[in-house]
């Protein structure tokens, strides 16, 4: 599953109600069906913690550690790699 | 007759002053609102919070009536931020229509998630800011105007407002509500004693006011304010957060001091006061000025590191676990 985050989001990606929906809609479905799913941000200048942590850190929580092998994150600059790390980071024990 | 005062001066570096003479009680239906005659400069912390104010006397079905001295000298600025239409006054004085472009953002009034969009994506054309150099700014509106919309419960949602100092490269900012403020908010999940040890919980990572556990819920990580104090600290600047009868302010870290980003907040280089006249909502104001987004891209990542620290038991790091493409 590919998703254009920028599509969805705008070039700045703060609106957590877009990254639930994206989350349930998407990203869980993808998981569930145990297929590869691409988040692409290009285009995306920058993010917020909130929003990064509504867009994956449920899944990070419920999934473990073998989620991070079904989602890639495409084209992230430094802010939103940051960003996902910091998530990642403190949603898996 | 409840009377208000608005004083001489209003900034994050003398907020007492908005105590002076004001118990903020309002109880008897009737208002009078004075200014001090000769000149009142009010940072956007102060204009925010008596948009706040004025919320609450709507709400309490209050009348209120106001003293101006015409001759006073800060009339068109306070004119042009929008105080005496917030205050549902007609404006004092004829003034020439300034485009607001590169220099302010009057109160605006957000309540909802569609308003919140809208507001981000007009902020670079009216602060002369670009996508390249906001990230920061745009980090800040956003953490705490999701918070207002998601946790105040505020009938008249929130109140915003900013002035840009392009010789400081510094942007002020004012964000405000007459909602249920965080002692209300934190006590359906959280064991919390007062107004003081409120404040101390919403700035520690990983307490969120929507679950008791530790880390947030799916939606909320319980991590916008501690993130915009550590913005505020990461260039030595004031962050205040007011609600109830107590505020925490941090103050200007010394050049000689290291910045830390504390998830305790009273470890951070700060005062605190308690007892204060009762303001029913919540009342933020910050000072910023990161227009570089190579320092904002490492800030981000010293802040997450110690939120991690603050909120998790391991300290394993997952990035090159990471898919990045």
């Amino acid at each position: 599953m590919y998703i254009k985050m920028c599509d969805i989001c705008g070039n700045f990606a703060e609106n957590k109600d877009e990254a639930k929906k994206i989350r349930e809609d998407y990203i869980k479905i993808a998981i569930n069906n145990n297929e590869k799913v691409i988040l692409d941000f290009d285009n995306i200048d920058s993010s917020t913690q909130s929003f990064i942590h509504a867009l994956i850190s449920e899944v990070c929580q419920n999934g473990g550690e073998k989620v991070l092998k079904i989602m890639e994150f495409k084209n992230c600059n430094k802010a939103i790699r940051s960003l996902i790390t910091t998530v990642v980071n403190y949603s898996l024990e | 007759m409840s009377k208000l005062y608005i004083p001489n001066s209003v900034a994050l570096r003398n907020f007492d002053a908005l105590f002076k003479g004001n118990d903020f009680l309002f109880n008897n239906g009737k208002v009078e609102i004075n200014f001090h005659p000769n000149y009142v400069a009010l940072h956007p912390v102060g204009l925010a919070f008596y948009a706040a104010l004025s919320d609450l006397l709507r709400i309490k079905g209050c009348k209120f009536k106001g003293k101006i001295n015409y001759s006073m000298r800060s009339i068109p600025y306070l004119q042009r931020m929008g105080l005496f239409k917030a205050l549902g006054f007609r404006n004092p004085v004829k003034t020439e229509e300034h485009e607001e472009t590169g220099r302010f953002i009057p109160l605006t009034k957000i309540s909802n998630s569609q308003q919140l969009d809208v507001f981000i994506k007009n902020i670079d054309p009216i602060l002369h800011t670009n996508r390249e150099n906001s990230f920061a700014i745009k980090h800040v509106f956003s953490e705490i105007l999701r918070n207002v919309i998601e946790h105040s419960r505020a009938e008249f949602g929130g109140n915003v407002c900013a002035t840009y100092n392009r010789k400081k490269k510094k942007i002020s900012i004012g964000i405000s509500d007459a909602g249920i403020g965080l002692f209300n908010s934190l006590i359906v999940n959280h064991k919390v004693t007062d107004d003081q040890d409120a404040i101390v919980k919403a700035l520690t990572p990983g307490i969120s006011g929507a679950t008791s556990r530790l880390g947030g819920n799916a939606e909320n990580a319980g991590a916008g304010l501690f993130f915009t104090k550590c913005i505020a600290a990461s260039t030595r600047n004031h962050f205040l957060i007011f609600s109830g009868n107590s505020y925490f302010k941090l103050k200007i870290t010394p050049k000689n001091k290291v910045i830390a980003f504390n998830p305790n907040p009273m470890d951070d280089y700060c005062s605190f006061r308690k007892s204060l006249p009762y303001f029913n909502g919540t009342l933020v104001g910050i000072d910023i000025n990161i227009e570089d987004n190579k320092a904002f891209n490492n800030l981000i990542d010293n802040i997450g590191q110690a939120y991690t620290q603050g909120v998790k038991r391991s300290q394993k790091t997952y990035y090159k676990k990471i898919n990045f493409s």
